[in-house]
């Protein structure tokens, strides 16, 4: 049970810097995900926290301690690598206790723990095979079971999953978030999967180019992301955007005009635009109905280029508009449409989020 | 097998590419085999067939008789008679074109044959104290041991200090990393003779000349084995080393217990050399050694061949004694080259 405190968290490689003053607090016994696209820095936070990577300035405390220049052993951490990382050359059970016989504990220690760790994981059935005979999965629950016998202050995991099949990677996520509630430990998670960021942790770090963009509850992303780039990055399919202009201000909202969504009327207070502004207009794809719009409410028209149905739930993706903005819309169970043809939708404005067609932050300070 | 070995590039012909292939290899086999098979022969000869011509594939040796009234035993011939009957006889000496002879069944009866008329009669023989000799002789098993405190201590000392360089070589970063490893290469491409009177200068001021350690300590780090190892290890993930390191493993631990181990193809392979390297060894040693009580088997078989006479027989079978032990290690090593376990555990 270890709280993390990271303030103004910098990392250079020579001249180059690609973590740019990083501050997250992580609660004592908190799941964190850390997502983020290819090359926006997580591995190299997670790395940081973990003391492979030197931090080049900043502070890292675990529990009010600073650990900036503590070796990985003396900040007590465990880490599960993407690739694994076990020891090829040696058992499982080799595997599982070398890490133990480094910290020279007692033998019958030592196998008490290993075997409760085997039996919690259910790799006790093969705990005398080399890696190499092992499936992914057992791999993979080798790999968090070196991290489990360790009784670490702290778990790292490097986009765990990755390397697992789809049924698999659902199962896994499940154990892993069960392993959480059981040991109650501090976790970080990195991944550039936002389902298993939403679905694992209680917190969201969303990370980009060596910045945070937002840190919040899985939900609050969702729900009010902070900026485009969130907005874009959490929720699947992505958000859909429209250029628009705010047409007027009012106290019961901010009316919007748009090309591809018509006029319609944004209610909510304390929505930070003026008129004349330009705006992107967000919509989640499934905020979109089918349909005519009604009065009051906005609406387009797409043609559809492709239908993906999954039985419970289809996504139907089209064009909005001559500049082709893309458009996805969420239809429950399944639905089926010609590829070519228009189709209408609309939707509710309060759910339409607004974003700065400057810098992209998000105009509506108030749930939607 | 028969199957493997009769396998042709298409089935049921044999064209011209499976001739070259045969051809090829049997070629090689025999330009490699039949030196160490006539060594091994000819080193179970007497002295006195090894110089004989025409040579005889088979070691064979003189019948010998001994006569009463004789004190040594007496060499047996066939005498053909000028009738063209053949009678067994035994030689007494030789002069010249004619010789003294005597029938075995009456030794008081000698007589004069012309040489002509004689064949020696031989059996096969195989001459063992070829082998015991100079193992007697020529205080052999000091030799023995000599060169096997060498190559052993060298050997694991080459594996040590090489692997150590190679794993900073390959997975540390520092400044002057290249540099050093260029420099360590650079130094395959000076030759023995160049620096052999410098480094036996070196060994002298260490006051190692004539003492073993003073061979072992001048060979064991090689570029070659640093070169080896380092390729090798630069296959071994850095994130196993890694997980290592969070495991509380130490440096050295890291080292000890994970590279080495996945680094033991690589190390058959070093270990392979440096055993052949050392085990044939003969300048360096020579340069080293001076009192016959330190010399290794290379420098004690050339003391065999003296000035005005070269005692074939003795060093054929001492070749073939030093022979053995690089034989047995390269069989036992050598299915440790093509194996490959770093890459199993990580996928």
């Amino acid at each position: 049970m270890t709280a993390i405190s990271m303030k103004d968290l910098r990392k250079s490689y020579g001249s180059l810097e690609v973590i740019h003053g990083i501050d997250i607090d992580v609660g004592s016994g908190e799941f964190v995900a850390l997502v983020g696209p290819s090359g926006c820095g997580k591995s190299t936070l997670l790395r940081m926290i973990s003391g492979l990577e030197p931090i080049s300035a900043g502070q890292m405390s675990f529990d009010d301690q600073r650990v900036n220049d503590l070796s990985p052993a003396q900040r007590q951490i465990a880490m599960v690598f993407q690739s694994y990382a076990l020891y090829p050359h040696m058992s499982v059970r080799k595997n599982l206790s070398f890490g133990l016989e480094n910290l020279r504990m007692d033998r019958a220690e030592i196998n008490r723990r290993v075997d409760a760790a085997a039996k919690m994981l259910a790799i006790d059935g093969y705990l005398d095979r080399r890696p190499k005979a092992l499936s992914g999965g057992q791999r993979q629950r080798v790999a968090i079971g070196r991290a489990i016998v360790r009784q670490p202050r702290v778990f790292l995991f490097d986009e765990p999953l990755s390397n697992l099949d789809a049924k698999l990677r659902v199962q896994t996520r499940s154990e892993i978030t069960k392993l959480h509630k059981q040991l109650k430990t501090t976790m970080i998670y990195v991944t550039h999967d936002q389902v298993e960021a939403m679905t694992m942790a209680q917190k969201i770090v969303v990370l980009n180019k060596g910045k945070v963009e937002q840190i919040g509850r899985p939900l609050d992303l969702f729900e009010r992301p902070a900026n485009l780039f969130v907005a874009g990055f959490i929720g699947s399919p992505r958000m859909n955007l429209y250029p628009g202009k705010v047409a007027s201000t009012g106290s019961d909202g901010v009316t919007l005009d748009s090309a591809y969504l018509g006029r319609f009327l944004v209610p909510g207070t304390g929505i930070d635009v003026q008129s004349g502004d330009d705006v992107i207009i967000g919509l989640r794809p499934s905020h979109l109905k089918l349909g005519p719009a009604t009065p009051g409410a906005g609406g387009g028209t797409m043609t559809v280029e492709q239908v993906e149905s999954m039985g419970h739930e289809t996504f139907v993706y089209g064009r909005t508009g001559q500049s082709d903005e893309l458009t996805i819309v969420h239809v429950p169970g399944h639905f089926e449409a010609e590829t070519g043809s228009s189709l209408d939708f609309t939707f509710n404005p309060a759910f339409a989020h607004l974003f700065s067609s400057v810098d992209g932050r998000s105009l509506k300070g108030a749930r939607m | 097998m028969i199957a493997f070995l009769t396998r042709t590039r298409h089935a049921g012909r044999f064209d011209l590419t499976d001739w070259l292939a045969w051809g090829w290899a049997i070629l090689g086999t025999l330009v490699v085999a039949i030196p160490i098979a006539w060594a091994v022969i000819s080193s179970l000869k007497t002295e006195a067939e090894i110089n004989s011509f025409p040579p005889a594939l088979v070691p064979r040796a003189a019948q010998t008789i001994t006569v009463d009234g004789q004190a040594k035993p007496l060499s047996m011939w066939v005498r053909t008679m000028p009738d063209g009957s053949e009678q067994t006889v035994a030689l007494l000496r030789r002069i010249g074109l004619s010789a003294t002879v005597l029938d075995p069944s009456k030794p008081e009866e000698t007589f004069r044959v012309p040489v002509a008329e004689l064949r020696q009669l031989k059996e096969f023989h195989l001459q063992w104290s070829n082998y015991s000799e100079p193992m007697k002789q020529f205080n052999f098993l000091r030799y023995l041991w000599n060169t096997v405190f060498v190559t052993v201590v060298a050997t694991v000392l080459t594996l040590l200090l090489n692997s150590m360089a190679a794993f900073a070589l390959s997975k540390y970063r520092f400044a002057g990393r290249n540099a050093m490893f260029a420099l360590i290469l650079s130094t395959m491409m000076i030759p023995l003779s160049v620096i052999m009177v410098p480094a036996f200068m070196v060994i002298v001021g260490l006051n190692l000349a004539d003492n073993l350690w003073g061979v072992i300590l001048s060979t064991v780090s090689t570029p070659t084995g640093v070169f080896l190892l380092r390729q090798y290890m630069l296959t071994i993930p850095d994130d196993l080393i890694e997980a290592a390191r969070v495991d509380a493993a130490s440096e050295f631990r890291i080292y000890w217990r994970i590279v080495l181990p996945l680094c033991a193809p690589a190390l058959a392979v070093l270990a392979i050399f440096s055993v052949i390297w050392r085990w044939n060894d003969f300048l360096w040693p020579l340069i080293v050694l001076s009192s016959p009580e330190n010399y290794t088997l290379q420098i004690g078989l050339s003391s065999l061949q003296g000035q005005f006479n070269v005692q074939w027989h003795y060093i054929l079978a001492m070749t073939v004694v030093t022979l053995l032990p690089v034989t047995v290690v390269f069989l036992f090593l050598q299915k440790y080259i093509t194996e490959g376990v770093a890459s199993s555990g990580v996928k």
